[in-house]
């Protein structure tokens, strides 16, 4: 009996609780901002936010904190966060692997479920070589893996090194490579610097210092430029081919959310990536910043979508 | 050298860094004791916190918080029988009878001393054979992590307890529950029956259940007044007459520790196990392994702090982090704009060696600040185990579900913890379990990568040198107890005088003296 | 000991034979391999298990042919305990919906409180006060320091 009264009372206050904010709405935001991150506490992601929180609490007046919920592949984080009060206090840190758990079919929310915020980073897709594979240019890579499997090391099973490796052999028509799935990109770099592995996709922060030491050859970079950190290397565009694909990060809402609070929350990533602090920071930890507004960034997860949809099959062969 | 090393301890020694060197080894002793909490997740939380601060100052706060947390963990082992994370797993095996024969002090202390002695030595071999050591961690492929897995599997032979076929049986299961969630070379769901488990048993959580709730479990079958007499607890300082015994378990287990922490990935799980065992083999005194020998908590405690400077040895020479937990020290290098590898030896001497000193010094003040607490902590055995009871389980719960804020983790706590109950009432095991559950997985991966890298061709096996010969030594370290129990048995049937006779001379002349 | 060595055997047999079935029947053939052969492994150790419990209760009737077992006084003991143990078990579940829909430190104290009494403690002027203040203390640290975000709110 005692617990049920309990219970109704709590109920009762949530409820008057969610009322008073909802007309309070106005002058977002009131209290503390969530960003929950789907993985691991220190892993990229994790990183990039929390640099970023760091930022926009300063913009916002208000505390921005980070809460890791790893698991399921990121699904549980993402259900997590895409099933709380549409009211902009709860943010996911949203990348590529928001789009291909919904294609697996595993999740409850579909991609109508997140209404964008912005995209933050976007760390292109670096093609390498272990120095031991003998292959040092994009031509060599190409006839290489026309010819035979090469050995790929990826971090692990559907993560956007993997995909790009599929879409890759799609497009080009390249044998399909024999795939390590490593358990980590620290796992995967090693395997490729140790020859253990031929040949893989990999984003520059992980393998800066054994591609400095020669152990890893990077061939070309997945994106319209040059990568700042690698001036020397070519874009697959010069070497003839057009491939651009990266693991892109961002932020998204549950859908429903208020426009004035998605602006608000915008502007303040906006201005958060252009602060010299999170500039500083980046580049220092090696990740590309490219911000996107909230609309171009929904518009982007629309195409990737389309995009993964057509090829999701590759994944299910393999 | 010598230069580098003074400059590092003029970067060092400053009021701050002092400061944050006591401070960073309190805050990890304390959380490392707490059942859930593990160092890295309080690095995670530090991280931060070290934004304001200068370079050196942040790496000698976290490297105290990580080398104190992995001792931490060996308090609750002891004093509770519930190893807070993985690592301090093999130091219950032996650490927590010893408490419950009124050995909780000695147990401490030894567990203080030997991770101060596998920390110290795995900083010595950091600071000086960093680069050597860097080109042996690039020597690891698919077969040589096989082969790894496979020593570190081969253990459950000896940890199994009486009955081979019930330790066989309690790692078959636990090799089960480690296929749960995706396979990880196929991406396909293996017993996913719920989404929680697409990424695998939480093993934490399944560790807390088969220890934490199982003793609770335990105590309340007995009647209430069954609950005995406090065990006494002596002093924490062991005496140099004891050091002087362990000292050829710690350089075993420190080697052992920082060999395995070098491997990327490999981690500290598999160090504890195999120093462990190792130390199992070679035992001549009594009591047995498992009954509360001191060397069975000396060898992984050494280990476990051996991997720590280890696993720093590939993020500084190679800029890849050995483990979690030096991932998190990446993190927190690349914030203050310093890169690692061979650059960062050339251009900011001063940082890197700080950073060797810092794990030296972390070390020793390990010691005393941990004497000290455990002088205290000890007292937690005076609480009525009545009373305990209800503290440890809404400890464990807390902790279990701070993993990563998952309510279905407690679930699966509970649940292993049921498990951990039928096991013991059935007599079987759960030690093997443990040890299937976390290295099952690592071995399947490594041998379907291995399998792709050699054209599905098991050739590797006898190709690849390294993997041969660990394989070898699992055999052995697999079949030797197996067969010698064999022979134990088939003599006690056929001539139980005799073995009687045997028994009891190794009982007189292989006494271990206490103090 | 055989009695239960044999129901033993006969879980881990039906145990081993359902990981082999689900396999064939749930999991996609590529990744059939592994599991297959840990429930095999499992069927052979359970039956090893049953036939070494056959084995020692033939042996064990024959030597104590003639005696009586004496022990049946004590099944109401046993029942006891594993009712004991079934009402913390019952108590942890209780734990895990109260303190996700209701409130954390309810949840902790009654586990507390509850646990503590079962095993047998009675001196109420010390259960209470430590419960109360263990499980605000734990939700306090927990979330201020931890950063941890419980489900349902503090009272």
């Amino acid at each position: 009996m005692k617990k049920t009264l309990r219970s109704v009372i709590a109920l009762a206050l949530a409820f008057m609780l969610t009322f008073v904010m909802g007309t309070a709405m106005a002058a977002f935001p009131e209290k503390e901002v969530t960003i929950v991150v789907p993985f691991k506490a220190g892993g990229n992601v994790d990183l990039c936010c929390r640099i970023i929180a760091d930022e926009m609490t300063r913009i916002l007046g208000k505390q921005v904190v980070v809460e890791d919920r790893e698991g399921g592949g990121a699904i549980i984080g993402q259900t997590y966060a895409l099933g709380q009060p549409a009211d902009g206090y709860t943010m996911l840190a949203l990348t590529s692997s928001f789009v291909t758990n919904i294609l697996s079919g595993d999740t409850d929310f579909g991609i109508e479920d997140a209404a964008a915020i912005g995209q933050f980073c976007f760390d292109p897709e670096i093609v390498v070589a272990s120095a031991d594979s003998g292959i040092t240019n994009m031509d060599e890579f190409m006839a290489a893996a026309k010819a035979e499997s090469l050995t790929n090391s990826t971090p692990g099973f559907s993560t956007s090194h993997h995909i790009a490796s599929l879409i890759m052999t799609e497009q080009f028509g390249l044998t399909p490579f024999s795939y390590m799935h490593t358990d980590g990109s620290a796992d995967q770099v090693v395997q490729l610097a140790g020859g253990h592995a031929q040949v893989g996709l990999t984003t520059y922060g992980g393998a800066a210092t054994l591609i400095q030491e020669g152990k890893i050859i990077p061939l070309a970079v997945c994106n319209s430029e040059r990568h700042q950190a690698l001036p020397d290397v070519p874009t697959m565009a010069e070497c003839g081919y057009d491939f651009v694909y990266g693991a892109y990060r961002g932020f998204a809402v549950p859908a429903g959310t208020p426009e004035d609070v998605i602006g608000i929350l915008s502007d303040a990533l906006k201005q958060a990536m252009e602060s010299e602090a999170v500039i500083k920071a980046f580049n220092d930890s090696g990740f590309p910043i490219m911000y996107m507004n909230a609309a171009d960034y929904q518009a982007f997860l629309a195409t990737d979508y389309a995009n993964m949809e057509a090829i999701y099959y590759l994944l299910d062969e393999e | 050298m010598l230069q580098n090393i003074l400059a590092g301890f003029a970067a060092l020694f400053t009021w701050e860094n002092i400061l944050f060197l006591v401070f960073g080894t309190l805050v990890g002793l304390i959380i490392g004791a707490l059942p859930g909490l593990t160092g890295n997740m309080a690095i995670a939380l530090m991280v931060p916190i070290t934004y304001t601060m200068s370079a050196t100052t942040g790496l000698v706060f976290l490297t105290a918080i990580y080398c104190s947390s992995i001792f931490g963990g060996s308090i609750s082992a002891i004093l509770l029988g519930i190893p807070g994370t993985i690592s301090s797993f093999a130091t219950t095996l032996d650490g927590y009878p010893m408490a419950k024969q009124g050995k909780a002090g000695q147990a401490l202390g030894i567990s203080t001393i030997s991770s101060v002695f596998g920390g110290l030595f795995s900083a010595i071999v950091l600071m000086f054979l960093t680069t050597v050591l860097a080109e042996f961690a690039l020597k690891f492929g698919p077969a040589e992590y096989f082969a790894v897995a496979v020593l570190g599997l081969s253990c459950i032979a000896s940890i199994g307890g009486k009955s081979i076929i019930k330790g066989l049986l309690s790692g078959f299961i636990g090799l089960f529950f480690a296929v749960i969630g995706q396979d990880p070379q196929r991406g396909t769901k293996r017993f996913v029956f719920d989404i929680h488990l697409l990424s695998g048993v939480t093993l934490v959580a399944a560790l807390i259940g088969i220890f934490g709730v199982i003793s609770v479990l335990k105590s309340a079958e007995k009647k209430s007044k069954e609950t005995g007499p406090i065990p006494e607890v002596d002093h924490v300082w062991i005496g140099w007459k004891m050091c002087k015994k362990l000292l050829p378990t710690w350089l075993r287990g420190s080697v052992i520790g920082t060999i395995i922490g070098i491997i990327p990935g490999a981690g500290t799980n598999v160090a504890t196990f195999l120093a462990y065992d190792t130390e199992n083999k070679f035992n001549r005194s009594k009591p047995k392994f498992g009954e509360g020998n001191p060397k069975g908590v000396a060898a992984p405690e050494a280990a476990n702090n051996g991997v720590t400077g280890g696993s720093m040895v590939p993020l500084l020479a190679l800029g890849v982090p050995g483990n979690a937990t030096s991932a998190l020290f990446l993190g927190a290098l690349l914030l203050k704009g310093l890169t690692t590898g061979p650059v960062l030896f050339t251009e900011h001497a001063d940082v890197a060696y700080s950073l060797f000193l810092a794990f030296f010094f972390a070390n020793i003040v390990m010691a005393p600040l941990g004497l000290f607490l455990l002088r205290y902590m000890k007292k937690i055995l005076s609480i009525p185990e009545s009373l305990l009871g209800g503290i440890i389980l809404a400890f464990c719960m807390t902790g279990v579900f701070s993993i990563s804020s998952s309510s279905f983790d407690v679930l699966t706590c509970i649940f292993f913890g049921l498990l951990g109950y039928a096991f013991y009432k059935f007599d079987i095991p759960t030690a093997p379990l443990i040890v299937c559950l976390v290295l099952g997985s690592m071995a399947e991966s490594n041998l379907q990568q291995a399998l792709v890298a050699n054209k599905g061709s098991y050739s590797f096996l006898w190709t690849h040198p390294v993997a041969l010969i660990v394989l070898l030594i699992s055999l052995v370290s697999f079949f030797v107890p197996i067969i010698t129990k064999m022979v134990k048995t088939y003599r006690k049937t056929r001539h139980p005088e005799v073995v009687a006779a045997s028994d009891l001379a190794e009982d007189t002349s292989d006494e271990m003296d206490d103090d | 000991m055989p009695k239960k060595d044999i129901g033993l055997g006969v879980v881990s047999i039906g145990f081993g034979t359902w990981i082999i079935l689900y396999t064939a029947a749930e999991i996609k053939k590529k990744s059939q391999f592994w599991p297959t052969v840990i429930g095999w492994g499992i069927v052979i150790l359970g039956a090893l298990i049953l036939a070494m419990g056959i084995f020692n209760l033939i042996k064990e009737k024959k030597a104590s042919a003639g005696k009586t077992a004496a022990k049946k006084t004590d099944a109401k003991e046993d029942m006891r305990k594993y009712l004991k143990v079934a009402a913390v078990v019952g108590l942890l579940v209780v734990f895990y919906f109260v303190f996700q829909y209701v409130s954390y430190v309810l949840a902790t104290v009654i586990l507390i409180v509850g646990t503590s009494v079962l095993l047998g403690y009675r001196n109420w002027k010390i259960l209470i006060p430590v419960a109360v203040v263990m499980s605000v203390v734990l939700y306090l640290v927990f979330w201020k320091v931890f950063n941890v975000h419980f489900p349902a709110p503090f009272y």
